[in-house]
């Protein structure tokens, strides 16, 4: 199982390999931690000592006969040691970010910007003679990209999770608001119901007076109807974000 | 676990909406009061939460705080916040195991309260018993229970004051120094934790250059997938599925794209009065410098006239900009070929103009130890060393064009990052070399050692090269390294 010249590969086969071990003979849970701390180290020593980033890089990616790649056995052991050695740290936001340079402004195709820009970082260059609406830009080579664009929607994880969290954060919001707006109106309508009830149990109320209550309830409730319209339709948005583990 | 929140509230909501069909579609307790469905559907929710039937308001509870919760374990991918939410749940572990102690000392105490002080109605039911040690617990006591006491009220005192040692000092201290413990160990590992998180939700959003387009677009709009999915399961040429990936990609981008788009004309549009009122303010600056108008190669005149125009036609100019900008905008969002961080095909290497840039540094430095020492210590600190070898391979330029890009520099190299990339390389090889001659001292390089390698390197290229020339997989003259004036200095015996 262990056999392979990937010494990552390696180190997360052990690491699993002791862990079933434990699992299969509780009797050996303190020497197989000693073991899993030996391992850890060593891995961690090769992380470091590594000399090309680009071999380990393909070291990690490489997948195991159960189609599974040195992170993901990291992540299951909870190898912290490990992920926080500088290798580690470039390959998961390689993973996460993407390997595109994103590091341009959104921006970036404003003439008016990049005047202002390039003036607070004291370049004091004169962008605008070379910039002018007539002359072509070549947005491929030239322009610097950022992480707005088509490619890196496709390729990097966070941006896509980023936007999905900004949705959920409005849609939690609103949600939140509709439905305090119904529970405050929904209770007020209750409470003058039980006074509306109790005034007419007591005879305290005319004809007049319980049309006009009426009234005011019947308004109330038109109010709480469209809340809760509202409250539902967000719910039902809702609906679309387990939509992704159907397609995953 | 986003996956059970998403289907634990996608299961409520569904109850909600089940409720709503069956509520609303029943006759109205009241037609004159309620007469559309959702009125009904709230009359009745009040009616069955009056009787204590159901209530609604505990079904909008829990849905409101799954939504926040899914929001939390949401924020745990983000790097300011991921690494304390996995903090908190790691520590709720730990107060869940101090939990059961806590909880196990209660009942004890209570279970000793109700058989002992019985006869007291504070201790009469085990409920109120187990309640006042709770409260004991939180800090919250009366001794003056214990008064009527009939076996005397100091021991009653005596075991209330046991209690209170135990929770409020021992327990309490506990639990803290767990927490503490345990925050302790994390905090180190924060990163880690962190990059777990990011680990685990990698394959829910990574894309596959197949079916990639399925999750391309967040929630809502990825209900626009749904009529495509067919389509992804008919296609069975993988470079059709590909290229219809990637088409329905495009497609779906276009919502993100408007939006994008209208946030650059607006913010292009408020930009433009400071640009244009920022751009006179620069060629006045640089009328008035002597320096820039010799960097730039320009005369006063030039820049007068460049003032005047831009001063007069510069709003027209910018306001034709905005269309252009525009344009290049949206050409750049759907733009595919952009500059990766480090291109994983292209393994870069140390080019002979380096070994000449390395060997150069290390004859001149040899030259001086022996002109300082007479070559009797041929070590340099490799700090120093790798320093010099910057300078001449011009990287502090070559940052300066990555940067700030070739205009501000004055001088533009062909392929900076390259350049930058070489550089380290070097310098990794030459941290190899260096050796520490005690404990605790900056790490040094035999320039000794480094030349015979260099040499030994040149000769091996030179090998190469001829080799290679016979085997007329090289054209032309002879190809080799450029050779240096032989120095006049003498090497010393080794």
């Amino acid at each position: 199982m262990v056999t392979n010249l990937n010494p990552i590969k390696t180190a997360v086969h052990l690491l699993e390999y002791l862990t079933r071990i434990q699992d299969e003979f509780p009797v050996t849970q303190f020497r197989v931690g000693h073991l899993k701390d030996c391992v850890l180290s060593q891995a961690k020593a090769v992380l470091v000592n590594m000399f090309l980033p680009i071999e380990i890089k393909e070291h990690v990616r490489q997948r195991d006969i159960f189609g599974k790649n040195s992170l993901s056995y990291l992540e299951k052991h909870d190898s912290f040691e490990l992920l926080e050695t500088k290798i580690m740290d470039r390959i998961v936001k390689e993973y996460w970010d993407s390997d595109l340079d994103v590091s341009g402004s959104f921006f970036g195709q404003s003439t008016a910007y990049n005047i202002l820009i390039r003036r607070f970082n004291s370049l004091d260059q004169d962008y605008e003679r070379g910039n002018r609406f007539w002359v072509y830009r070549d947005v491929d080579e030239q322009a610097r990209p950022n992480r707005y664009l088509l490619k890196a929607h496709v390729q990097s994880m966070s941006t896509r999770y980023f936007i999905e969290l900004v949705i959920f954060l409005c849609l939690t919001l609103f949600f939140q608001y509709e439905v305090m707006e119904y529970n405050h109106d929904f209770h007020h309508l209750r409470s003058e119901n039980l006074k509306f009830m109790a005034d007419k149990a007591a005879g305290q109320i005319t004809m007049e007076g319980e049309r006009e209550q009426m009234g005011m309830m019947q308004e109330e409730l038109e109010r709480l109807s469209f809340e809760l319209q509202i409250s539902k339709d967000l719910a039902l948005v809702s609906l679309t974000f387990p939509l992704k583990i159907l397609f995953t | 676990m986003e996956d059970s929140i998403d289907i634990l509230l996608a299961a409520l909501v569904v109850w909600w909406q089940i409720l709503y069909v069956n509520w609303s579609s029943q006759e109205s307790p009241d037609p004159q009061m309620a007469s559309n469905p959702e009125a009904v559907f709230i009359f009745l929710s009040f009616l069955k939460k009056e009787s204590g039937e159901f209530h609604f308001d505990i079904l909008l509870a829990s849905i409101t705080s799954l939504f926040l919760f899914r929001f939390i374990r949401m924020l745990r991918l983000t790097r300011m916040f991921g690494p304390m939410i996995s903090m908190v749940e790691k520590m709720v572990y730990d107060l869940g195991t101090f939990l059961i102690i806590w909880v196990i000392q209660l009942f004890t105490l209570s279970a000793i309260a109700v058989l002992v002080f019985g006869e007291l109605d504070a201790y009469k039911k085990p409920v109120d018993a187990l309640l006042i040690m709770f409260e004991t617990a939180m800090g919250n006591w009366d001794l003056s229970i214990y008064d009527d006491l009939h076996i005397g009220p100091i021991y009653g005192k005596i075991f209330h004051i046991f209690a209170i040692i135990l929770n409020l000092i021992v327990l309490v201290n506990l639990v803290i120094a767990i927490l503490a413990d345990t925050y302790s160990f994390l905090a180190s590992r924060s990163l880690g934790l962190y990059y777990d998180g990011v680990i685990s939700r990698i394959p829910a959003y990574k894309f596959d250059n197949k079916y990639g387009g399925l999750i391309f677009i967040a929630p809502p709009f990825n209900l626009l997938v749904l009529p495509l999915v067919p389509f992804y399961l008919l296609i069975e040429n993988e470079v059709t599925l590909k290229s219809f990936n990637i088409i329905v990609c495009k497609i779906l981008f276009v919502p993100y794209a408007t939006i994008y788009t209208c946030v650059f004309i607006v913010f292009n549009l408020v930009m433009a009065p400071f640009g244009y009122l920022v751009a006179i303010f620069n060629k006045f600056k640089m009328l008035c410098s002597s320096r820039v108008m010799k960097a730039f190669k320009r005369s006063t005149g030039t820049l007068v006239v460049d003032l005047l125009v831009f001063t007069i036609c510069g709003p027209v100019m910018l306001l034709c900009s905005q269309v252009t900008d525009l344009f290049y905008f949206v050409l750049h969002l759907y733009s595919w070929k952009l500059k990766k961080l480090n291109d994983q095909g292209k393994i870069c290497l140390i080019t002979i103009e380096d070994l000449i840039v390395v060997e150069t540094v290390t004859k001149a430095e040899l030259a001086r130890l022996y002109k300082e020492n007479g070559g009797v210590d041929l070590s340099v600190p490799v700090a120093k060393f790798v320093v010099q070898v910057r300078d001449k391979m011009d990287v502090p330029m070559a940052l300066t064009n990555l940067v700030f890009g070739p205009h501000v520099s004055l001088k533009e190299l062909p392929d900076p990052l390259e350049k930058i990339k070489r550089y380290n390389l070097i310098k990794k090889v030459l941290s190899r070399q260096s050796y520490k001659s005690e404990e605790g001292a900056k790490p040094s390089l035999n320039l000794k050692l480094l030349e015979y390698h260099l040499k030994e390197l040149r000769v091996k290229i030179d090998c190469t090269m001829i080799g290679l020339m016979s085997d007329k997989k090289i054209k032309g003259g002879k190809q080799s390294l450029p050779t240096f004036e032989d120095d006049e200095r003498d090497d010393p015996e080794i």
